[in-house]
């Protein structure tokens, strides 16, 4: 395999004679530490949000164990509005919890939905909800632009570097008169071929991986080596894919020029037309309702239990006759009125909001099933799930706010019905919000991108291996 | 001879393959997004409108309470969709739907309609805005980088300029040829956006002028293709070969249409801040409790209305007063509260149009800054407009303060309790809103205007720099 070392050696020396790449190894290291300093950033920024809420949290409970203690020693009488030892002063507000969304340990290489979905949701009696809470103020052109983060360079740009610099791998010789000459060494046009890409391939993808590995040890706060390496085997799939395009165009053939125009058409295609096209038709065929009209529902069902809240609360209790309180239903508490219209509210809500979850969900799998049409789609999921701030791990988020939810109203519902008080002691016993990591993530988020984008680059490879064989001698050679 | 250039020209790039597959891709496109866009905004428009019909009538229909209640109560608007928004979404997605108007707060407004999209709408949101900004521009490119170097290489150039032809009406008319095939295609497609405008009809007054709006619009992106088209044959004449021509090209589009936009966004980030959300809320709340500059804190200024009212009408007794004390002291607190809110969020306003005067700024270095903000404002979906809509709202939420108090004041005694009924409540008039004229639109987007003809102006140049080398070179 001297021969192939030889070539390898030679192949290597041309391309670092090429002034293009050296433009695109500047590129490829100027955009790398630039855009993981973003995404090293709004994971700051999550990060600030997540302590925020985590300090105000500590302190307005070390408060409220205070004025608890007080009231329990009857040292004070607060308004029963203000009261924290009844659940549902307690349950609201004043004691909410926050769900919060921990910043993920690769987060920097993708800023993903972060920017939109709050990564911090009050949890109280009321409800929860992360596409509902308080929003970030940000420009909305910035958002609109979105941000310059890694996953962005490596789908968008990567692909176009990798043209660059592959776009005339067989025509340039031929037009310099060099081809006829390579193929009258003892050496098979695959193998010419196949050096070629071999040493595009691995100069990027070097350049790639180290400027990376370099930004997020400088950066970032280091680097997760499991997800990192599932990065680099997406990436790289990801990048064969490109060069392999780049030898099958050539295959064909034609001139330079006309190569490079084919090649920009395709990156416009698998880039930009197949994307927007899959967008386009998952609106079309499961369209999400507007919030809008969830509003203005919510309003109509308050008045509407309000109207019939006794009937309600009677039918609570109907149910649950050894959470009644001493006295009547037409006694009770005008604050356990309010939590039992405010939980029928929600129960009367629940389809709505279902089927507006459900409509997003159908909305995502549709594209999750045809983000096969393009290696694209393939690399931009695989690489925000990685970074854990794609589709998934918000969705697992939402369920978990919800099922933490339940738990928070379970805890006060009984209390709430039985009128009972709570004590500071009760404090501890209070649901505590925990977000579980899938344990297998990195490996979870990647295996499905990386066995498609392996489909992908085999693909162009092997269709472009054929072309060179199969009578291409006489297409390309002069 | 001029007209043979051109028609040459013409001919040329219509038989081209790379014209007929990337003309259809385009045209395609332009077909698609037209039609994404102007369902999109009819299903958006609907829902708006039933909602906010749904939450006046339940204004209408809340029964007998006390007018502060039905203050608290309040009305939900959801903001009206621009009928050209079927071209250029803009900002609409990432700004909320919707504002609460209640008593004692401005609400930011809620609910973006971009928080309930898979990621995916992130990147690949198309709209006819994004073809127009980012495709067609690519397809000039890609069908004029060889206009001059090609022939040098051909060694055809040498041939025609040996005719006689002046080199500059070579270059010009290789540039109005590309345009006119460029026509073709992009004519009908304006005629069609034209159609689906009228069809779409007038969108709940969102703005005015729709018709002179869509035809700057159009006027703004023939200058910006003007630009592509100048600036493609200057480099085709310039670059020693068709390949540097293209790469140069390439880069120009890249660093245009692809990072521009998003390093904008940083360097106007860094120059102007926007507070944090939780800053912005705590200083509203401590401007409206604990007063600024010479207005003292939420106390003092109650005690103090309440001597003064007393003085003028030399009672001493609140409850002696000729009108209730309560609805005049919610209301001189309401007026307080405005001063916050006009002088808090007009201050994040003027923040967030700082930023966006940086971006139209780095128009001068990157053009598609300077179009994205014309066709934004053009169409009636850049911040400022929406902008304007929040402060119309807030304008109808002080109405209904006013009305409120004011029934408080005249009609009830203080201290006892008070009920008013739907009469009161239909004496508030449904928020209408009246969308801005063209004029208003323009007056913001001056440095646009002038990055987009300083482009012009440089095209213009390069082209007769690179005409004359590319004479000599021959």
């Amino acid at each position: 395999m001297n021969g192939l070392g030889a070539m390898l050696r030679h192949e290597f020396r041309m391309l670092l004679a090429d002034r293009i790449v050296w433009v695109v190894a500047a590129a490829i290291l100027l955009l790398t530490g630039y855009s993981v300093q973003v995404g090293a950033a709004a994971a700051d920024d999550q990060r600030t949000q997540v302590e925020q809420a985590a300090d105000e949290e500590r302190e307005r409970y070390a408060g409220l164990r205070e004025t608890m203690t007080s009231v329990h020693q009857g040292e004070l009488s607060p308004s029963p509005f203000q009261d924290p030892t009844r659940p549902y002063v307690m349950g609201r507000a004043r004691g909410q919890r926050y769900a919060v969304l921990p910043v993920n340990s690769f987060q920097a290489t993708a800023v993903g939905q972060s920017d939109l979905i709050p990564p911090v949701v009050p949890v109280l009696l009321d409800g929860a909800d992360p596409r509902g809470a308080r929003e970030e103020i940000e420009n909305p052109v910035h958002l609109l632009a979105g941000p310059l983060d890694l996953a962005f360079l490596i789908t968008f740009l990567l692909p176009l570097l990798a043209l660059a610099v592959s776009f005339d791998l067989l025509s340039r010789e031929r037009e310099q008169g060099t081809l006829a000459l390579l193929l009258s060494q003892p050496v098979s046009a695959r193998r010419i071929v196949a050096g070629k890409l071999l040493v595009r391939w691995g100069l990027l993808m070097g350049l790639v991986a180290v400027a990376t590995l370099l930004s997020l040890l400088l950066f970032a706060t280091g680097v997760a080596w499991q997800p990192f390496l599932f990065w680099g085997v997406i990436v790289a799939l990801y990048l064969g894919f490109w060069i392999g395009l780049a030898a099958l165009v050539n295959a064909t053939g034609r001139e330079s020029a006309r190569n490079a125009v084919a090649l920009a058409f395709l990156w416009l295609v698998f880039v930009i037309v197949i994307p927007a096209g899959v967008q386009i038709s998952a609106v079309f065929l499961h369209p999400v309702p507007s919030r809008a009209e969830l509003v203005a529902l919510e309003r109509e069902e308050v008045r509407q239990v309000q109207e019939e809240a006794s009937a309600v609360l009677a039918q609570y209790y109907d149910d649950h006759p050894e959470l009644l309180p001493e006295g009547s239903v037409d006694e009770v508490d005008f604050q356990t009125r309010a939590f039992a219209v405010n939980q029928e509210v929600q129960a009367r809500l629940r389809p709505v909001r279902q089927n507006h979850r459900e409509a997003l969900r159908a909305q995502q799998d549709w594209i999750r099933a045809l983000r096969w049409l393009s290696p694209t789609l393939v690399t931009h999921e695989a690489l925000i799930e990685l970074a854990g701030t794609g589709d998934a791990r918000f969705g697992a988020f939402e369920e978990g706010v919800d099922r933490f939810h339940r738990e928070w109203v379970g805890f006060f519902e009984p209390r709430i019905y039985t009128d009972s008080r709570l004590a500071p002691e009760d404090l501890d016993r209070l649901p505590v919000w925990t977000f579980e990591e899938r344990s297998s993530g990195a490996a979870h988020a990647a295996a499905p991108g990386i066995l498609g984008l392996l489909l992908f680059s085999a693909l162009v490879l092997g269709i472009s291996m054929r072309f060179l064989t199969d009578g291409g001698d006489r297409r390309w050679t002069p | 001879m001029f007209r043979h250039i051109i028609r040459k020209e013409v001919i040329e790039t219509l038989r081209d393959g790379r014209f007929r597959w990337g003309a259809a891709l385009v045209g395609l496109l332009l077909v698609l997004s037209l039609a994404a866009g102007f369902a999109q905004r009819a299903e958006v428009e609907r829902a708006h409108e039933q909602a906010q019909a749904m939450s006046w009538s339940q204004w209408l229909d809340q029964g007998d309470k006390n007018p502060h209640s039905a203050a608290h109560y309040g009305i939900y608007v959801f903001r009206p969709v621009s009928s050209l928004s079927l071209v250029d979404r803009g900002v609409d997605s990432y700004v909320g739907a919707t504002t609460w108007l209640e008593a004692h707060y401005q609400n930011p407004f809620e609910h973006r309609a971009i928080q309930d999209t898979p990621a995916l709408a992130r990147f690949a949101d198309l709209t006819a805005a994004t073809t127009l900004q980012l495709l067609v521009p690519l397809l000039i490119l890609l069908l004029a980088f060889a206009t001059f170097s090609g022939e040098r290489e051909r060694g055809t150039l040498r041939q025609v300029l040996s005719l006689g032809v002046n080199p500059r009406d070579l270059a010009v008319g290789k540039a109005l040829g590309v345009s006119l095939a460029l026509a073709l295609l992009l004519v009908p497609a304006a005629a069609l956006g034209a159609l689906a405008l009228m069809v779409a009809g007038p969108g709940g007054g969102a703005v005015a002028d729709e018709g002179l709006r869509y035809f700057l619009l159009l006027l703004t992106y023939s200058a910006y293709f003007g630009v592509i088209v100048l600036l493609a044959v200057a480099v085709s004449a310039l670059a020693p070969s068709s390949r540097t021509a293209l790469a140069l090209l390439l880069c120009f589009w890249i660093v245009n249409g692809l990072l521009a936009p998003r390093v904008a966004s940083d360097v106007a980030r860094s120059q102007v801040e926007l507070p944090s959300s939780l800053e912005f809320q705590e200083t509203v709340q401590r401007d409206r409790s604990e007063g600024f500059g010479e207005f003292p804190s939420q106390q003092v200024r109650q005690e103090r209305l309440a001597d003064s009212v007393l003085n003028a009408h030399g009672v001493e007794e609140l409850a002696d007063l000729p009108f209730n004390f309560a609805g005049l002291s919610l209301q001189r607190s309401e007026e307080f509260g405005d001063l916050v809110f006009d002088r808090r969020f007009g201050d994040l306003a003027d923040r967030v149009e700082a930023q966006l005067e940086v971006h139209r700024r780095i128009g001068f270095l990157a053009p598609h800054l300077a179009v994205r903000s014309l066709s934004m404002s053009l169409t009636g979906t850049d911040p400022a407009h929406h902008q304007r809509y929040a402060e119309a709202a807030e304008e109808h939420r002080r109405l209904i303060q006013l009305i409120m108090n004011t029934d408080i004041m005249e009609n009830s005694r203080f201290g006892e309790s008070y009920v008013a009924g739907p009469e009161l409540w239909s004496e508030v008039p449904e928020f209408e809103y009246d969308g801005p004229e063209v004029s208003w639109a323009l007056a913001g987007q001056g440095t646009a205007i002038a990055a987009i003809l300083f482009w012009l102006v440089l095209g213009g140049l390069l082209v007769r720099v690179g005409t004359s080398v590319s004479a000599r070179r021959v």
